[in-house]
């Protein structure tokens, strides 16, 4: 307690304004503050089930640790505000310097911007915890045995059919037809059901040319001949076209159509794709039409893998692998009911030589009233309804042609046959495992080990600290009645340009965003330059809003400036592309706004600090001005 | 002999007499005017010990009269005061056509006078003093200030400018925190402030109040530590607004006295103006006093000029007025006013005091008070 008082008695005589700002104690108090929120951040997620859900980065907000972070925040500046306005030298006339002055501004900046982001210590206690209870290395292991295990959590029977297959090399390098339409009859194909399957060789040609709408054009002879191609690459400055070229007989490698463990290729998860993937509903897709060979690739390894670890035929090695999967799912506290043993048996079975997915199982809890059941549902006995009906089709020509019929023509026992829904339907099994509580927690563990989460949320708060800092700063230089005086005046301020905007919007030119904003902007450099050369020539009361006014919204005035160069740049570019495969229309044009990101908000701030250094200056003639 | 070393002498008189309260003040005075850090520690460690021990005042003359030898051995560089530090002529305020105005008047002041500004109330004796401290503006006239360092912008001109209005505001914190505040703004050495801060509650007579609260000290007290703090200022022109309002008729005179010896310090003279209704004590102490009446300005040298020379004597007494025309008639009596409460009588110029108070005397008169009031601005109040 003396060594308080000491240190204080030293402030105040050798550093009056420290002393003043009390910057030192409100430093400590928010440090403290910042090591609890870090010690909350790496206590919150201890029980894994709290990562099973879709993004825990914003937990802070949606848990109520905000509430917590707003109460303390007030607190702490209130507190501070009580203390610091006990003193006031500029009031007082004390000397003072420009410096003085500025780096009393600043000192609020760090005092309020410490007070408030407590969030990032939340955040990095919270990422420390991760990094130590998920190790990458530990993860990684446990993701190469989760993404090994998967192919036998037959949850989807559309995961098991033939054209997912992409192993052996034969699988990867070809493409498989799937459309009866485009399947031909007369060389070989495989039938599941209702699905074809055929595969082709194909080649590839590049596209340099652009029509008039800015799309490549299909190069010659195919796109006279109208070939359809099996799928297309787009480059930065060229197309490159596939198309099928010949027919190739796999039989020697399908030992049944039907859905087979040996046809999986999904990745489970993955490190490196999740980033690109991380806020997609679904699973890391892979669309065979628009395939994305690093994709490719590695779903050819999981593939492998699963193929080769069947071929081993030993029961034993996959009981091993599934009983680690259960381990770790016990360990991530993720919700099934599997065992081992038995789900070895569901896989390895005497009567089934080549790995045919007999038993299926559940995603979801059955009995608890918040799983849907879909199989169970209305909706999923009308899809079958529709399922099993023909579906009239509008071939090329014109001709209505009948689904069914075409089919038909492939797969003439297709009547006999027990159609994929109704199979799976009767060899669901009352297993369960919560996939999809898994993957929320692979994806958030990386996320949190991976994603900035500064880089974004440190401009709000840098805002925050600067407009409270200008309006405490305004208030110590020119009193409440001045603020009160100031706010009132922007306000009605704000009234007249929106009110003058509408009656020009009357006028029907057009283009009231010019209007308003050159409105804005001529206001703007009028209030700015009366402090600066009329100053006595107006009351001091009327000038202290001006300086208010200025100092508090500069910073909004250099926005304005960016914005209207912004719609300048837009106006003068005048484009939309047509982009025919997506069949989106984009603008082609980058403004100064779009091309700076974030870079403008910390440039915008740098500017707002230079401008408060030099308007110190007019603050002193201000106050020295008599009334 | 040097100006210091003459005040020096001073006190030593002083506590001959054993006039130890007005001594001990002088000597601190002296002890200021030093501005030797080792002196101030030892007039603190003195003002400590008498306020323990306020009996002892043998022991006090003893400690004190050592003290003073050190004191006198300091060389100390004095002001010079030839150069007038304010300088407003013919200053014309308007509040509007039909309002209040207040003007011309043309004031130079010097450092080390006092000027006194006295007037009913609402005739402008604030308004005037908020103009010299530059705090409102005026319509037409000059004001020109000249300082020992030229002010370097206008904020800077108002640092030296230093006005105590009537009503101060609150102090929050420890009082002794607040003046150490104001001398660390001014860029005291840090090893020097709580010296000299001490060395300003002990001049001030604030010693036993310094470990008190704002709200627990009385009106008069207050001014005294607002008074600390702007001394603490080191200002050369010093504006007070009715400083002696809310003190206590000893307390007056004293802070009066406080203010005329700290206005001539040797080192740092002040150019002192402050307005009061306490008329008598002001002129006592000022060397120029200034008398508002509805903005129009006058002052008490202007009442040396022959016109105005009359003898005029206040006289309060319950006799009545004939016995009083009885006892005058053999003077040059002008006009014997009565405004309800004393009789102002006005006498040619010849006529002498001491020959009125002899008749009064002579003819058993009772008094209850009497008083030459020819030079005081006391006329235009009773005009």
């Amino acid at each position: 307690m003396q060594k308080l008082n000491t240190f204080n008695k030293y402030l105040l005589e050798k550093y009056p304004t420290i002393w003043n700002t009390k910057i030192v104690w409100m430093l400590l108090a928010a440090l403290a503050a910042h090591i609890i929120f870090f010690v909350i951040g790496y206590l919150s997620h201890i029980d894994p089930v709290s990562l099973q859900k879709y993004s825990v980065k914003n937990d802070y907000y949606q848990d109520g640790v905000i509430f917590i972070h707003l109460i303390i925040s007030i607190l702490l500046l209130v507190g501070w505000l009580l203390m610091m306005f006990k003193n006031n030298s500029f009031k007082n006339f004390y000397p003072s310097s420009k410096g003085k002055l500025f780096g009393q501004f600043v000192q609020y900046f760090i005092i309020i911007f410490s007070c408030t982001t407590f969030y990032f210590s939340y955040m990095t206690g919270f990422r420390m915890f991760i990094n130590n209870k998920y190790s990458d290395q530990e993860m990684a292991k446990n993701i190469d045995v989760i993404n090994r295990a998967t192919p036998f959590l037959s949850q989807n029977i559309e995961d098991y059919t033939l054209e997912n297959r992409l192993y052996p090399k034969p699988f990867y390098d070809l493409y498989c037809e799937t459309n009866v339409d485009d399947a031909d009859r007369n060389k070989k194909y495989f039938v599941y059901y209702n699905r074809v399957y055929q595969f082709y060789t194909i080649y590839s040609k590049t596209s340099y040319k652009k029509d008039n709408k800015k799309n490549f054009i299909m190069p010659e002879p195919e796109r006279s001949a109208k070939t359809v191609e099996a799928y297309s690459e787009q480059k930065e400055n060229s197309k490159i076209y596939y198309f099928k070229k010949d027919v190739v007989d796999l039989s020697s490698y399908i030992k049944t159509t039907k859905p087979s463990y040996y046809n999986f290729s999904n990745i489970f998860y993955d490190s490196d794709l999740s980033d690109s993937y991380a806020y997609s509903y679904t699973d890391i897709e892979y669309n065979k039409d628009y395939p994305d060979p690093i994709l490719k690739k590695r779903k050819a390894v999981i593939n492998e893998k699963t193929a080769l670890l069947l071929n081993k035929k030993n029961p034993a090695e996959l009981e091993k692998l599934l009983t680690d999967f259960i381990a770790i799912s016990k360990q991530f506290r993720v919700k099934n009911n599997l065992d081992a043993k038995i789900w070895t048996k569901m896989i390895f079975s005497p009567n089934n030589p080549d790995f045919e997915v007999r038993y299926f199982m559940k995603d979801y809890e059955p009995g608890r009233t918040n799983d849907y059941d879909y199989s169970a549902s209305d909706e999923a006995q009308t899809a079958e309804v529709y399922a099993d009906s023909t579906a009239a089709t509008v071939d090329e020509e014109g001709r209505i042609v009948d689904d069914s019929i075409k089919i038909r023509a492939f797969n003439p026992e297709i009547n006999k046959q027990i159609a994929p829904d109704k199979y799976f339907k009767n060899n669901l099994t009352d297993y369960y495992y919560k996939t999809e509580n898994m993957k929320d927690l692979l994806k958030n563990v990386d996320s949190v080990k991976k994603e900035d989460f500064f880089s974004e949320n440190v401009h709000i708060y840098l805002w925050i600290a600067f407009f409270l800092s200008t309006f405490i700063f305004s208030f110590r230089i020119t009193g409440l009645k001045s603020l009160l005086f100031s706010v009132i005046s922007a306000g009605i301020l704000v009234l007249s340009v929106v009110l003058l905007t509408v009656f020009y919007s009357f006028s029907l030119n057009g283009k009231e965003e010019f209007f308003a904003s050159h409105v804005t902007l001529l206001v703007s450099i009028v209030i700015l330059l009366i402090p600066l050369f009329m100053m006595n020539k107006v009351r001091k009361l009327v000038s202290s809003i001006f300086v208010n006014i200025s100092m508090n919204c500069f910073v909004l005035f250099v926005l304005l400036i960016f914005v209207i160069i912004s719609m300048y740049q837009r106006d003068a570019c005048g484009g939309t592309v047509y982009n025919s495969e997506t069949g989106a229309v984009y603008e082609n044009c980058i403004t100064i706004i779009e091309s700076l990101g974030f870079m403008l908000s910390y440039i915008i701030l740098i500017l707002g600090f230079i401008f408060m250094y030099f308007y110190t200056a007019i603050l002193q003639k201000w106050k020295a001005m008599p009334e | 002999m040097t100006k210091h070393q003459h005040r020096v002498n001073e006190v030593y008189h002083f506590f001959d007499n054993k006039d130890t309260v007005l001594g001990f003040r002088k000597l601190l005075d002296c002890a200021m005017d030093t501005q030797n850090m080792q002196i101030y520690k030892e007039a603190i460690e003195l003002t400590d010990w008498k306020e323990k021990y306020p009996t002892y005042t043998e022991e006090l003359i003893e400690k004190s009269k050592t003290l003073l030898q050190k004191i006198e051995k300091i060389p100390v560089q004095e002001h010079s005061l030839e150069k007038s530090v304010l300088r407003a002529r013919n200053i014309l305020k308007s509040y509007g056509s039909n309002r209040f105005s207040l003007g011309p008047v043309s004031v130079e002041i010097n450092k080390g006078q006092v000027y006194g500004l006295v007037g009913e109330n609402g005739n402008g004796k604030t308004t005037l003093l908020r103009i010299l401290a530059k705090e409102i503006s005026f319509n037409e006239g000059e004001l020109n200030y000249s300082f020992n360092v030229e002010p370097k912008d206008e904020y800077d001109l108002r640092t030296k400018l230093v006005y105590i209005p009537q009503r101060t505001e609150k102090w929050y914190g420890s009082l002794k925190d607040n003046l150490k505040f104001v001398l660390s703004n001014y860029g005291v050495k840090p090893e020097e402030n709580e010296t000299r801060t001490l060395m300003m509650i002990a001049r001030l007579g604030l010693w036993n109040y310094k470990h008190l609260k704002w709200s627990e000290l009385s009106s008069g007290y207050k001014m005294r530590f607002e008074l600390a703090r702007t001394l603490l200022r080191q200002p050369e022109i010093l504006l007070l607004d009715e400083p002696l309002a809310n003190l206590d008729v000893l307390a007056q005179q004293v802070i009066l006295e406080d203010l005329k010896s700290i206005a001539n310090s040797v080192n740092n003279p002040i150019a002192l103006i402050l307005s009061s209704q306490q008329l008598y004590e002001v002129e006592k102490v000022s060397d120029k006093v200034i008398f508002l009446k509805n903005g129009q300005y006058k002052d008490n040298s202007e009442l040396q000029n022959a016109e105005n020379s009359h003898l005029i004597i206040e006289i309060d007494t319950p006799e009545s007025r004939e016995k009083l025309l009885e006892v005058f008639k053999d003077f040059n009596l002008e006009k014997l006013n009565f405004n309800g409460g004393v009789y102002v009588a006005y006498f040619s110029s010849e006529t002498e005091f001491y020959d009125v108070i002899s008749a009064l005397g002579n003819a058993r008169t009772e008094l209850v008070y009497i008083r030459n009031i020819s030079s005081s601005t006391r006329r235009f109040f009773v005009n």
